[in-house]
């Protein structure tokens, strides 16, 4: 593999850092707000459990993005996996 | 990096900078194309790699190692590809002179003029550092007017 195809692995690497960061990132985001809203259902006394629908309309949108970060890939990145599979066979 | 190219216009551009260049290494290509597209467009080895073992999956392109460097060089195929679709770097070059690139500020504008001064630990005489005062004195000159003139 010659220094031009290391550049471009390289440069996926770190396509994959970055969308993998902004995915934990709005994890974050995700879990303090349905934490707060669940603290706000609990002081107003429980009752019907309204805070479930924020967390299962955002839980679609982060399962969502954990998908696009972890288990699809951009068309350039399948080819550089396969060239990747390719110079690792001996 | 903006997107300049649609669909599979990318790969179509390669083949005619590789057409232009002859047998050659993915760096030159690369340069090859910024260099024909133009404007503030910069490619980048992520985007070109992927495109150029594409093009050679496709036989448009036969790669060979040459030197610890892979060399790419048009198929009979890829021959055929370019001969049928001229014009495709022009159109990349023309939608690349309508995109506004970064905004140039004094500091960018400055750094290129020391990125080009000649020999830079060349000790000057006396009477020539005084010539060259003389000719940016009028220029610094122009830049404090500008900026003051500019400033909100």
């Amino acid at each position: 593999m010659d220094d031009f195809a290391l550049a471009a692995f390289r440069e996926r690497e770190a396509r994959q850092i970055l969308k993998r960061r902004a995915f934990y990132l709005h994890l974050a985001i995700f879990v303090a707000v349905q934490v707060m809203i669940f603290v706000i259902w609990a002081l107003a006394g429980g009752g019907f459990p309204w805070f479930l629908f924020p967390l299962m309309g955002w839980g679609i949108g982060i399962v969502a993005h954990g998908a696009t970060a972890f288990l699809m890939s951009h068309p350039d990145d399948i080819v550089l996996e396969r060239e990747q599979r390719r110079a690792a066979k001996p | 990096m903006t997107r300049l190219f649609g669909r599979g216009e990318l790969k179509r551009a390669l083949l005619h900078v590789a057409a232009d260049l002859g047998p050659t290494n993915g760096y030159a290509i690369m340069h090859g194309l910024a260099e024909r597209v133009g404007g503030s467009w910069q490619p980048s080895p992520g985007a070109i790699y992927p495109a150029l073992l594409a093009l050679e999956d496709g036989g448009l392109l036969a790669g060979h190692e040459h030197d610890g460097a892979r060399r790419y060089e048009l198929t009979p195929a890829g021959r055929a590809a370019v001969a049928a679709d001229p014009g495709v770097l022009d159109a990349a070059a023309g939608r690349a002179l309508r995109t506004p690139g970064p905004p140039m500020t004094v500091g960018a504008l400055l750094d290129g003029l020391i990125d080009a001064a000649p020999n830079r630990d060349h000790i000057l005489r006396p009477a020539q550092v005084d010539r060259i005062e003389s000719l940016y004195q009028p220029l610094l000159a122009e830049l404090q007017d500008m900026t003051a003139q500019e400033a909100p």
